[in-house]
């Protein structure tokens, strides 16, 4: 199971991508789907794996973000 | 070897190396926009555009990163905040020390808009005179325009002081640190409740030319005059005036090259090499010699510039640099309402402004020797 991170904006984007490189989590930088927004041009692949490990992250850095699961 | 260059008012001369390097370097792989390609390099590029703006946050004292607006230069700045306010019929207080990137935009928009400046009651050297300041009715302004360090003689205005007294009155207050900020002398934006600031990269942050911010706290109060694409909401073409900072003024492709310059220069800023005391003992030397000299007058608040005029020379500039490879900038310095103000008007002076971290007394002590050379000719 695959899941998108998705951000309100590219400063948003960009910040929760440079946190979660830091962190060493494997992450996919991936194109925003059209069928769920076009506030930002780019949302993060995160593997289940890693899924906690981001949220938490992203939580303590006052990232806005929320997640679409990928079938 | 000698450091020449007296010019660092006008764009700081040197920069840090991995500054250049970026400049060098960033073509030489794929590059593409902000906030639109997705390739790792420019991804690289691009956070290091948020990491810089959190850097000048820190910078100007305020935890509103998202409030920094990236522009090309201060006069951009300047204009997108001054034409963007709605002030029509209000009274604008401005202090007499404003270069032209405030004074143009300003005056202009009041002759338009009939807008009532005043001047700040001042001394001698232009620094804000406080005690004046209070007894002047500030409930009638609305806002309140302050050049923190002249670009003319240096003064650097008690910002502190003069902005709790303007808050008391709820005035906006607008601070243009073109010549002030650097990582050694900081602003304090929140505890102050600073309004707005404009800066530019290309002065004492080391950066290239072409790069400059603002800083605006109450986004709703400044209308953003120029629109565009920015890849945010790309769906609208009707209803472009977002909320969202900082993509409310930013529009168009960010110059990301020289943001990312600007970073590195920040980044890898180099230490104090000439200390004001050195710098003092300078000036004084300039005043003995029997030069008009423009600076502050408490030396706790000259910054790093200082003009002087001979009377009986009107060539010093190109004697300088003919005869002895100093640069300097002469004339009006486009602060036409500060050389009236302390009597240099019209022709103005010679301007040196130093670099605290380029310059060291060995260098001070070539330029003051080839002045006196020069005046005994």
């Amino acid at each position: 199971m695959k899941y998108l991170f998705v951000f309100p904006q590219s400063r948003v984007f960009l910040l929760a991508m440079n946190y979660v490189s830091l962190a060493g989590i494997k992450h996919k930088v991936l194109s925003m789907p059209d069928s769920i927004s076009n506030d930002c041009s780019m949302v993060l692949e995160i593997e289940d794996i890693y899924l906690n490990k981001t949220i938490d992250i992203l939580k303590i850095k006052n990232i806005d973000f929320s997640i679409k699961e990928l079938h | 070897m000698l450091n020449k260059y007296f010019d660092n008012a006008s764009t700081s001369y040197p920069k840090p190396e991995a500054m250049k390097k970026v400049l060098a370097s960033y073509y030489d792989d794929i590059v593409g926009s902000y906030g639109r390609s997705m390739d790792k390099r420019t991804l690289d590029y691009s956070m290091k555009v948020e990491l810089l703006r959190d850097e000048i946050a820190l910078l100007i004292g305020t935890n509103l990163s998202n409030n920094i607006i990236f522009t090309k230069n201060a006069t951009e700045g300047a204009n997108l905040i001054i034409n963007g306010l709605e002030l029509s019929k209000k009274k604008i207080l401005i202090s007499y020390l404003e270069h032209n990137a405030i004074a143009r935009p300003i005056f202009d928009l009041a002759k338009r808009n009939n807008i009532q400046i005043d001047f700040f009651p001042s001394k001698e050297d232009g620094s804000i005179d406080i005690e004046g300041l209070e007894q002047l009715a500030l409930f009638e302004y609305q806002i309140a325009i302050i050049n923190v360090e002249s670009n003319v003689n240096g003064l650097i205005q008690d910002i502190e002081n003069i902005s709790k007294i303007l808050k008391k009155y709820e005035i906006e207050i607008m601070l243009d640190a073109s010549q002030y900020l650097d990582p050694y002398h900081r602003l304090q934006a929140d505890k102050l409740d600073i309004d707005y600031i404009v800066m530019t990269g290309h002065k004492k942050l080391l950066g290239p030319s072409g790069t400059g911010a603002i800083f605006i706290r109450n986004p709703q109060r400044v209308y953003p005059t120029n629109l565009g694409g920015n890849a945010y909401k790309s769906s609208e073409w009707q209803n472009a005036v977002f909320d969202k900072m900082p993509m409310r003024y930013e529009y168009g492709t960010l110059n990301m090259l020289g943001l990312n310059a600007l970073y590195e220069s920040l980044k890898n800023y180099p230490k104090i090499s000439l200390e004001q005391k050195t710098w003092i003992n300078f000036i004084d030397e300039l005043e003995s010699i029997g030069l008009w000299v423009l600076r502050a007058k408490d030396k706790d608040k000259q910054g790093s510039i200082v003009s002087i005029i001979d009377k009986n020379m009107s060539n010093f500039r190109d004697i300088l640099y003919y005869d002895f490879g100093i640069i300097c900038r002469d004339s009006l310095h486009c602060s036409p309402l500060a050389h009236k103000f302390l009597g240099s008007f019209p022709n103005g002076a010679l301007r040196i402004s130093a670099s605290f971290c380029y310059h060291n007394e060995n260098d001070l002590n070539y330029l003051l020797d080839s002045i006196k050379a020069i005046r005994l000719k």
